[in-house]
């Protein structure tokens, strides 16, 4: 009895937080950010008011007259901002935030060049203040509501890295576990490594999924998850490794590839009488790293359903951690599904 | 009298574990497992060929599933008793009360398996109740059983070409031969639904068959319809042409040409 290869541990261990890109523009449709922007600007030019004008009432005609221009200007930014950050495309912090602050000061001039000529207490003088206020309060308000986000938004990202969190197919769980408990007398050293891997698959599961961790270490994983289901399906599931030279310190989110390589199992060897060939692909091109992996379908188009589901998580997870910079793609091609995921190399040991 | 059990399960290690259990449960309950075979239609001819007693079932396996593999057997004479055997992601039988639908759950304990096969006399699963459990799980037969001169045999759905109610039979027609089944049309096409069109009120076409719409004048027999002519289906893989009645059209129009 020999026992298999010791499989290689990879050195390093300590994974970086991956960058999420953050919105820093207000949004408008939330209903929190419009009661907030509602309220403490009409409180502020109230304050102006009363501390600009010696009596109640004429702050108060005062104010009622601002309103007229206050109101449709508040209006429109709030809506600007909620159409900008929903469908600008990522932008560099910078130029999000002069976009921001440029919104109330456009709102502001639209509305006096409409209401102007209406309300005859506005002169062009006014005008020019109304800009330099609008631009003020603008930056305040965004500033305000940035800082906010920073001080939430982790809680929200969690969240949603929780829910995208992977999981361990009970039925995956129960058949390994299974074959753990037919081979423990006959081959107690195969049993022991069985055990082993599905402890490592189990510790990658519970971990972070935002974690970069080494590319070995993460196809060591794989090639442990392929173990085994080989010894569940046997001589059926046939995989091909294709590792093409990758930077040596490239780092990938753990359980990025594992996940793609179980729906290939789940859709191929699980749903296919005979033999199934995955084949595993990983070219580094340029500063780009492309993972390809692809799997036999059933002839049968009805039987093919399903393929794609798995996928929805692999691609939430990418769309956080590297925004527009990681691709997934799938195509079915000769009988075979094909999915390429590109993303881009990360070599630091530290976020 | 020994009991004679045959094993399916497409996993090699579930077949050994299975194996390992038996004889652990043999001082109590003594079996001689007649086979171990790892697919649906090897389990049929196995159980055609070595009459087994009973049978442990896996559910999930590729191609024909337990639950279908367990239809195929009620529609014999005198069909083995049926354990299900599975892993855990069948939820759906959680519906169905353990008297009804006997199942094992991977890993399976030897006392389990003990009191499964001392109740195994009363597990023999009837058709009606494995349709009821094979729509709950939302699984469709990959093969039909036909029963021909005393001989069971199969008919893979996906080579039907279309289905023709005649008068008491459904004529199933593969690029083969034909084929005669007591089941209806209806309940054919309720099954499997998406894989057939509905040409004609006694006829269903499968999809993947059609080939061609052709108008042709002149009446269908027997549909009482007007003289203007009807369109017929031509099929990929036989000469036949199939009428489709003016009532289908639309929908089979619809339906196929998107």
């Amino acid at each position: 009895m020999t026992r298999p290869p010791a499989p290689t541990v990879a050195a390093s261990r300590d994974e970086v937080q991956a960058p999420t890109p953050p919105v820093v523009i207000p949004d408008g449709c939330n209903m929190g950010v419009v009661l907030r922007v509602a309220v403490g600007v009409n409180a502020a030019v109230a304050i102006a008011l009363l501390a600009a004008y010696p009596g109640w009432s004429e702050a108060g005609a005062r104010f009622i007259e601002l309103s007229a221009v206050l109101g449709p200007a508040l209006l429109m930014t709030l809506l600007a901002w909620c159409a900008l950050r929903r469908f600008a495309p990522p932008l560099p912090l910078a130029a999000q935030r002069l976009l921001a602050w440029a919104v109330p000061v456009a709102s502001t001039g639209f509305t006096l060049t409409l209401a102007g000529p209406l309300s005859p207490g506005l002169s062009r003088g006014v005008t020019w203040t109304a800009l330099l206020t609008a631009l003020v309060v603008g930056i305040a308000v965004q500033h305000y509501f940035e800082l906010r986000a920073r001080a939430f938004s982790p809680a929200v990202t969690e969240a949603r890295f929780q829910a995208l969190q992977s999981r361990i197919r009970p039925h995956f769980f129960f058949n390994s576990l299974n074959a753990v408990l037919a081979v423990i007398r006959s081959d107690p050293l195969r049993a022991e490594r069985m055990l082993e891997s599905v402890a490592e698959l189990f510790r990658a599961v519970m971990g972070d999924v935002r974690r970069l961790v080494p590319l070995e270490q993460e196809l060591d994983l794989c090639r442990r998850y392929v173990e085994i289901e080989q010894t569940r399906l046997g001589e059926r599931l046939q995989v091909d490794w294709d590792i093409g030279a990758v930077h040596p310190r490239a780092r990938v989110p753990q359980l990025l590839l594992q996940p793609v390589i179980e729906n290939a199992v789940r859709y191929g060897a699980e749903r296919l009488a005979g033999e199934c060939r995955i084949v595993v692909r990983i070219r580094q091109m340029g500063f780009r790293l492309e993972l390809f992996v692809s799997n036999p379908l059933a002839k049968d188009p009805l039987q093919r359903e399903g393929n794609q589901i798995g996928l929805a998580n692999i691609r939430g997870r990418l769309a956080l951690i590297y925004d527009l910079e990681g691709e997934l793609s799938t195509r079915v091609r000769h009988d075979r599904f094909e999915l390429t995921m590109t993303i881009p190399v990360e070599k630091r040991a530290n976020g | 009298m020994t009991t004679k059990i045959l094993i399916v399960d497409d996993e090699p290690p579930a077949r050994v574990r299975m194996q390992q259990l038996l004889a652990e449960v043999g001082t109590q309950f003594p079996t001689q497992v007649v086979g171990a075979v790892d697919s649906g239609p090897a389990a049929l001819e196995a159980v055609d060929r070595d009459a087994p007693d009973i049978v442990l079932l896996d559910i999930s396996m590729p191609g024909m599933n337990g639950i279908e593999v367990a239809r195929h057997l009620a529609a014999r004479e005198n069909p083995p008793a049926v354990i299900f055997v599975t892993a855990f992601d069948d939820h759906a039988l959680e519906a169905f009360e353990v008297r009804a639908l006997d199942y094992l759950l991977k890993p399976v304990r030897a006392e389990r398996l003990a009191a499964s096969l001392a109740r195994a006399g009363r597990l023999v699963q009837h058709e009606p109740r494995l349709q009821e459990v094979a729509r709950a799980l939302g699984s469709q037969r990959t093969h039909l059983t036909i029963s021909e001169r005393g001989r069971m045999s199969l008919v893979p759905v996906e080579d039907i070409v279309f289905l023709r109610a005649e008068l008491k039979y459904v004529t199933i027609r593969t690029p083969q031969r034909e084929h005669l089944t007591e089941e209806s049309l209806t309940s054919l096409e309720e099954e499997f639904g998406p894989r057939f069109v509905r040409i004609h009120r006694n006829t269903l076409v499968a999809r993947k068959s059609i080939r061609a719409f052709e108008r042709v004048r002149g009446t269908i027999d027997g549909d009482g319809e007007g003289g203007e002519g009807h369109w017929e289906v031509l099929l990929k893989e036989l000469p036949d042409r199939l009428p489709i009645s003016r009532r289908q059209w639309p929908q089979v129009k619809s339906t196929t040409l998107t």
